[in-house]
């Protein structure tokens, strides 16, 4: 699963940004790195599956101690195969169309 | 997880904290100056050396923010992508797409081999094969034939796509989907300035006091650039932000103001900013004098792109009805605002950047608005100086550098040039080296009346498409009114729709014959993006199975029909029209596959002859190598004495422009609106009124239903819901409903609504109080989900002048849908 570099911009609300970054320390999945600047603060986000990642960036999205993230890099396994998707291939072409290996 | 995995996870991790880090410090330090920022670990190198790991650089594939990636490949397979700490849009920052746009090579159901409609299904055909049934239909029928395709065409391609359809079919039917989505700015641009797209840049972003979004959700829609604003701020600059919009969205959660206005009625809004101008006296003298002339429409029911000229006496007592009051009552915006807007407009100490994107251009009176919020800053003189700028975004990659500057619209040629001046076709037929006269001076159809004229019966009067070749694009989910548009072609039984594409779509599935395509950096491309910057990228991973390149495919049906011998595809000397020769002067035959990527560059041939054409409209572009050593440059790119290119940030102003006419010191002016209408180097303030829409809310359907988009999507949905972070993110479409709506109509969170229009209908799940909340009377739907076409429900009026059409309003009904089964 990816392996991501992110930099969150906090509130400007101290106690909204305080209580998001408690979270984050809590959370075994995101390491907490060294602030840049009063409010930008760089994490890393190491998920197991998609529906972690889901939920994490949901999560991080969502928070109203969170004005904003940014992403900077995003580590794919190379191992992993082209997972299934949510996405319908539409009725009348199943099983007709060539699809990739 | 083995302990070498364990390892490997863990120097990732060190990777990604201190690429992060870096780039913390790096956007910090570029708008602060700070020289004391902590040392870097030297270990890093940008980008990061990982094992087996081969760099290159790419701009995102997605919106047109252009964001510069750094694309990690390990045996012929994407595994990184970074944001590009060099380029100068996003100094190493992406978004959440740019995050999975490595990803979106990878999802399930590529298409990897042509398949032709049979009467039992689909048959999987050889590209020999795809390729002469394409150019035997062409070539029996070549004035009924169409290409559609938009601004995800690389450069190149939308040029061999003009090359092909206007010099070697004699025919204009060619237009993209950027028609159904900045059409508008583009005849705003041209009815103000003369020539198209934006004199600003992102620059502006940085020094603007005030920024204001017009109908423009930036935190979502182009999140790189709202992260300029939110850095700025997490500093502890003071950046005012207004967002005048018709529902709260992310955006709205970090303005200081809020103005929900509406629908339709931001064309009053801007009169009424414009009357506080005159009324406090407050407008820019100076600036106006030198520099601007007026034009009014004389029949705004029936407006033109150049209107007639104006006085500033007449447009005083044509805005002088837009007072405060009068403008709270069409929008609903409360006159205070409007005061807060006409004295923010009227100060000269503070810089103001507005932003728009769709809510100004699918917008019935797009062109009109376009005008008169390009009018709010001219007339307030709040133009051309780093951070005052009216600056429209671009939701595709390339819609600036493939659909607006290649120009692969229905009336349009390359550079700015019409199909219906004799001296700019000629212009092509010499570039070209066709023969004179050859090609038509009728302009094409335009995207409606294309998909209308293929959607009615070819012995029907206003039948006479047959044949539509669809590249980089969806129609058939994207297109309004789809039930007039896009579905009577499943009875049409003898027309033909050709659909290149990288996944099934919505379109795919009418198609006759299906084309697997190449994509992003399974191919050579260039993009330009929102702010006039041309990039380059290589191939980097070849694509799946039988997946080729759109530019191949057309070079090949057109060499197809050379062979078959049809005069188009032959210039005046008898020459194949992409004849493309090697160092040695050989021609290489790049229509066979396993020569496109061989000898020669065929991205660099075509930009060399396409960047010919860029010098009428002073939108020079540089040598292809430049590009390839910069990211991206900024037009006009002027080669400067020392022989080095220089780009251009602010066109129109004297301290950057090289094509500002000097004064009679032989100094620069200040301003200089070379490409003026009225030939004098002004620029022109317009005048319209506040007209109802044509589509209102009435008894029968008493909502306003507008369509858009969401951060985790893109576009139709088409690759970014084969991401699966990004599909579980947002699976399926939605209806946003305000809650006292939603209680009204006993309609519960998640429950079933619902959504009636004159045009047709649909049911969607309910979400109340979500990232976007529509006030009372209104409802919000997202238009990515391929299996939920809200374009059933849509109208497809246009706006008169650019024919874009309003997905942004139109009335519909709403109600429950009973789940019990009894
Ligand atoms: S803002 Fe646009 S160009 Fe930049 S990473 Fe996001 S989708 Fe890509």
């Amino acid at each position: 699963m990816p392996i991501s570099g992110l930099i969150l911009t906090l509130s400007s609300n101290s106690e909204a940004a305080q209580t998001a970054l408690d979270k984050c320390h809590a959370d075994p999945q995101v390491q907490v790195g060294e602030f840049v600047g009063p409010r930008r603060c760089p994490i890393t986000l190491d998920t197991n599956n998609p529906e972690e990642d889901k939920v994490s960036w949901q999560r991080l999205q969502d928070d109203p101690g969170i004005d904003f993230v940014d992403v900077v890099c995003v580590y794919f396994d190379e191992d992993e195969k082209a997972e299934d998707s949510t996405v319908q291939v539409p009725a009348s072409h199943s099983g007709t169309m060539a699809l990739a290996d | 997880m083995s302990l070498m995995q364990l390892d490997r996870r863990n120097f990732l991790k060190s990777v990604a904290m201190a690429t992060a880090t870096a780039a913390a410090h790096e956007t910090f330090a570029a708008t602060t100056n700070d020289v004391s920022l902590p040392q870097l670990d030297p270990k890093v190198t940008d980008p990061p050396a990982i094992d087996g790991v081969v760099w290159d650089k790419a701009p995102c594939r997605f919106c047109g923010t252009g964001c510069h990636v750094m694309v990690g490949v390990k045996n012929n397979r994407v595994v990184a992508v970074t944001g590009d700490r060099h380029a100068a849009v996003n100094k190493g920052l992406l978004c959440v797409k740019g995050y999975h746009v490595g990803s979106i090579l990878y999802g399930q159901g590529r298409l990897t081999q042509p398949l032709l409609k049979t009467d039992t299904g689909y048959k999987a055909i050889s590209w020999e094969e795809a390729i002469k049934v394409i150019a035997k239909r062409i070539i029996k029928r070549p004035k009924t034939f169409a290409i559609y395709g938009s601004g995800q065409w690389t450069i190149p391609e939308g040029y061999a796509c003009q090359k092909f359809i206007k010099g070697g079919l004699a025919n204009n039917h060619i237009d993209p989907n950027a028609r159904l989505c900045m059409a508008s700015a583009v005849t705003g641009f041209i009815g103000t300035y003369g020539v198209d797209e934006p004199a600003g840049c992102y620059d502006d972003l940085d020094a603007a006091n005030v920024i204001i979004t017009w109908g423009n959700n930036p935190a979502e829609m182009h999140p790189v650039l709202f992260s300029r604003f939110i850095d700025r701020r997490s500093r502890g600059e003071k950046v005012t932000l207004i967002d005048i919009g018709t529902r709260r969205t992310r955006t709205t959660e970090q303005a200081d103001h809020y103005l929900c206005f509406n629908p339709h009625s931001d064309l009053a809004i801007a009169n009424g900013i414009m009357q506080q101008l005159i009324e406090n006296d407050t407008f820019d003298k100076k600036f106006v004098e030198q520099h601007c002339n007026f034009r009014y429409q004389v029949d705004p029911k029936k407006p033109g792109l150049k209107g007639a000229p104006s006085t500033f006496e007449a447009f005083k007592k044509a805005v002088a009805e837009y007072t405060p009051e009068r403008v709270e009552e069409i929008s609903g915006v409360p006159a205070d605002k409007i005061r807060m807007l006409g004295k923010l407009f009227g100060r000269r100490d503070i810089r103001i950047t507005s932003l728009w994107c769709m809510g100004m251009n699918q917008h019935s009176a797009g062109t009109m608005i376009n005008n008169l919020v390009h009018s709010v800053h001219l007339l307030s003189g709040h133009f051309g100086r780093p951070g005052d700028a009216p600056t429209s975004l671009t939701g595709q990659p390339s819609a600036c550098g493939t659909a607006r500057e290649v120009g692969t619209l229905a009336h349009a040629l390359p550079g700015g040039r019409l199909v219906k001046l004799k001296a700019h076709r000629q212009h092509c037929e010499d570039i070209w080296n066709l023969p004179r006269g050859r090609m038509n001076p009728k302009p094409g159809y335009h995207t409606v009346k294309m998909w209308e004229a293929f959607c009615t019966p070819t012995d029907q009067p206003g039948g006479d498409i047959d044949t539509i070749w669809v590249q980089v694009t969806n129609p058939g989910q994207t297109l309004p009114n789809l039930h007039k548009l896009f579905d009577p072609k499943a009875n049409l039984k003898d027309k033909f729709l050709i659909v290149s594409d990288v996944y099934p779509t919505a379109t795919t599935q009418l198609a006759d014959l299906i084309l697997p395509a190449a994509l992003w950096v399974e191919k050579n491309g260039m993009f330009g993006n929102s702010e006039r910057r041309t990039q380059q990228w290589f191939r980097q991973v070849t694509p799946p199975g039988q997946a080729r390149d759109d530019c191949w495919q057309v070079i090949a049906v057109a060499r197809a029909m050379f062979d078959m011998g049809h005069e188009g595809m032959r210039d005046k000397d008898g020459k194949f029209i992409f004849e493309t020769k090697d160092d040695q002067g050989s021609e290489v035959p790049i229509w066979e596959w396993e020569n496109y990527y061989g000898k020669v560059n065929v991205d660099e041939a075509l930009f060399e002859e396409y960047r010919k054409f860029t010098r009428l409209k002073h939108k020079d572009l540089a040598p292809y190598s430049e590009y390839v050593k910069a990211h991206g440059l900024r037009w006009p790119v002027v080669q400067q004495p020392d022989g080095s290119w220089r780009e251009t940030g602010f066109r129109f102003s004297g301290f950057d422009d090289p094509y500002v006419g000097k004064d009679a010191s032989g100094k620069p002016k200040e301003f200089d609106f070379y490409h003026s209408t009225t030939k004098d180097g002004r620029a022109q303030i317009w005048h319209y009124p506040y007209l109802d829409p044509p589509e209102m809310p009435d008894a029968t359907y008493p909502f306003w239903l507008c369509t858009g988009r969401v951060l985790e999507h893109w576009h139709s949905g088409t690759m970014t819901r084969r991401v699966p972070q990004l599909a579980r993110a947002v699976p399926r479409a939605y209806v946003e409903i305000n809650p006292d709506d939603a209680k009204a109509a006993g309609i519960a969170q998640g429950s079933p609504v619902k959504i009636e229009s004159r045009r047709g209908s649909i049911v969607l799940p309910a979400r109340i109080n979500g990232r976007g909340q529509p006030p009372r009377g209104s409802i919000f739907v997202p238009f990515f989900d391929e299996t939920k076409l809200i374009n059933n429900v849509t109208l497809d009026v246009t706006c008169p002048i650019s024919k874009e059409p309003d997905y942004k309003k139109c009335a519909v009904s709403i109600m429950p849908v009973s789940t019990s089964k009894g």
